[in-house]
């Protein structure tokens, strides 16, 4: 019951903080990044044949436009640059908590709000539900630019339109809203461990993005088993090396692993910056 | 009569206030990272509605002690309590506590009103409370006109003031302060020491001038860390003195002021009269050192006897006179507590230090 106190009070808190110019910027950057990859897909996608895709199978930027002819087509851009979003969402929850450590405010509101845990699921929530927010409005963003680019593409868009279409938005919207939150917990559990934010970046971005990649290159089960790359795949609703129910399975263990190391860091250690 | 030497009796005879009027009371406080220990076993105890001032060197174990009582550190050992409440569930007493730790932590992008609102909210004052109370901590901190600026826009000494205003947040029963001049000029540790003494009472029909009890009855005690002792002096009646992490005195400032030898300068009328005034001295025990025209004699005090000091001076007094001897000055030089702490911290440090087996409970 204290503990629920504690988040509603923590929740409370860290909405008044987010009012600030920089939160719309981070919303901003989100939409942009949303376009692009949108304006990509749409306008790279190969007219001829899939490239390495069934026509049905989400491919992030390998589509044609058969594909984005289809009910799910709608959703195609917004999925496809799930890895940008990924990128984004760690960085601001790495950036943000490591920043309380720098700053000195985490001992500032651990005098006000001493169930530290509370306090974290709180900060959390606020900052998923902002996610799921900027998501919302980056995803109607991107159906409007994937419309205007499938017009000058000369694409037909009248099966988006339909009951699959919605279907696939909201599937898209909810696939992308969990990598993004699997994304925002390792940044957070890595700034919470690392507590700086040049090491947290350092480590956190050169780790799940390049070194993931690099050894995808020669190992091809590291598409479900490292955790950038299974937090990816669940953004695309699955991709040809990792299943969507393998991909959300390895992921939630990622996630279940690291809000535990983070729940015990949080409040095993002593509060000294 | 003697001047005092050896263990200074205010150290090992501090009186102990009865339970139920102690704000903090921790036995064996011990902070170990490693094969380091910072705090060794450091018993404090500080009557409610005090202003104590903690005062160590730099590395004395200050800020880890404060730490420890606002639960941002974790104690390697000791137990006790603070505002009734076990050391070991800060839960329970920090919503009583106001606290400032080294430098202002504040959220520079956010204006002062939003920081306050912020932390309002994480207090859990709802919405009316927390806007009530946030106009009304800007204008007790002297930062009503500024509110809607960003904190990144502040001075050092508004930041501050924000800071403690933060502290104030809740109205709280024990407010710890560490180190609150640091970094500022003279004008804001003024300010500063206006605001802390403002702060030892909560606003009442009877504010004027309040006592330590009066104090005590609205239950508002200060715990401030400084460096600055003449601050110190000035703002506290309770003063708690660290070396090494160990406690090296801890009782009321006026106690250990009283628990000295003070040096009188004792002026004859005629020069002639210094050698025998000194053989007089000597002969009352009294330690005294000759000069050309005077005889600076050493008188013990007692803390338990303020008018024990002036009977003495009677005393010699009358005796100079009945040997034909008139005295045309007797000028008292009192130590300074800066002269108090030198010789504590000087008396801590030589004392062996232990292992840390010895020293942790």
């Amino acid at each position: 019951m204290n503990l629920v106190l504690a988040v509603r009070r923590s929740f409370r808190a860290e909405l008044i903080k987010l009012w600030r110019p920089s939160t719309v910027v981070g919303m901003g950057l989100l939409g942009a990044l949303t376009v692009l990859s949108t304006v990509l897909i749409v306008s790279l996608a190969d007219p001829a044949r899939p490239r390495t895709r069934p026509v049905e199978g989400p491919a992030g930027f390998a589509v044609t436009t058969d594909q984005l002819a289809t009910a799910t087509g709608i959703a195609r851009g917004f999925t496809g640059g799930s890895t940008f979003t990924g990128l984004l969402i760690f960085l601001v929850f790495a950036i943000t908590i490591t920043l309380e450590y720098s700053q000195g405010t985490l001992r500032t509101v651990f005098l006000r709000e001493p169930r530290r845990l509370g306090w974290l699921a709180g900060r959390l929530a606020v900052m998923l539900t902002l996610v799921a927010v900027a998501l919302a409005a980056a995803l109607a963003l991107s159906v409007g630019v994937a419309y205007a680019v499938a017009r000058i593409r000369g694409i037909d868009t009248g099966a988006w339109w339909s009951a699959d279409g919605a279907a696939a938005l909201g599937s898209g919207y909810g696939n992308v809203l969990l990598a993004s939150t699997f994304f925002g917990v390792a940044g957070t559990v890595l700034g919470l461990v690392l507590r700086s934010t040049a090491l947290t970046l350092a480590v956190g971005v050169a780790w799940l993005f390049p070194l993931e990649h690099i050894v995808q290159g020669s190992w091809r089960g590291a598409t479900h088993v490292f955790p950038g790359l299974v937090f990816d795949a669940v953004g695309q609703g699955g991709i040809a090396d990792a299943s969507y129910g393998t991909a959300l399975t390895v992921s939630l263990a990622y996630a279940l692993g690291a809000a535990a190391l983070g729940a015990v860091t949080l409040t095993r250690r002593d509060v000294t910056a | 009569m003697t001047t005092t030497t050896g263990r200074r009796p205010a150290v090992a005879a501090h009186p102990i206030p009865p339970p139920e009027r102690v704000a903090i009371d921790v036995r064996g406080l011990t902070k170990r990272y490693g094969r380091r220990t910072v705090v060794r076993g450091l018993d404090i105890t500080i009557p409610e509605g005090a202003v104590a001032g903690f005062v160590g060197p730099n590395g004395a174990g200050k800020t880890t002690t404060l730490r420890m009582l606002l639960g941002l550190v974790r104690p390697s050992g000791g137990q006790g309590s603070v505002l009734g409440e076990p050391l070991r569930s800060p839960v329970a007493y920090l919503p009583r506590v106001g606290a400032l730790i080294e430098s202002p932590a504040l959220y520079p992008a956010l204006s002062g009103r939003r920081n306050l609102a912020a932390l309002a909210a994480l207090a859990g004052l709802d919405r009316g409370q927390a806007s009530a109370r946030v106009e009304a901590i800007l204008d007790q901190v002297g930062l009503a006109g500024r509110g809607d600026d960003r904190v990144r826009s502040y001075s050092l000494g508004m930041k501050q003031r924000l800071a403690i205003g933060a502290a104030l947040l809740t109205d709280p029963d024990l407010l710890i302060l560490d180190e609150p001049t640091n970094g500022l000029d003279p004008i804001g540790i003024r300010q500063m020491r206006e605001l802390i003494r403002s702060l030892a009472t909560r606003p009442g029909p009877d504010a004027a001038e309040p006592t330590a009890d009066a104090r005590a009855d609205r239950g508002r005690t200060v715990l401030v860390s400084s460096h600055l002792l003449a601050e110190v002096e000035q703002i506290c009646d309770w003063l708690i003195v660290v070396e090494g992490g160990r406690l090296a005195y801890q009782g009321p400032t006026d106690r250990l002021m009283a628990s000295q030898t003070v040096e009188v300068v004792l002026r004859p009328e005629h020069d002639e009269d210094v050698a025998p005034l000194a053989d007089l001295l000597a002969g009352l025990d009294l330690p005294a050192v000759r000069r050309a025209d005077a005889v600076v004699a050493g008188l013990a005090t007692d803390p338990d006897d303020p008018r024990a000091y002036t009977r003495l001076l009677a005393a010699v007094n009358r005796a100079a006179a009945s040997r034909g001897i008139t005295l045309i000055e007797m000028t008292p030089h009192r130590h300074s507590l800066e002269d108090r702490y030198e010789g504590l911290v000087a008396q801590a440090a030589a004392e062996p230090r232990g292992t840390d087996q010895e020293t942790s409970r």
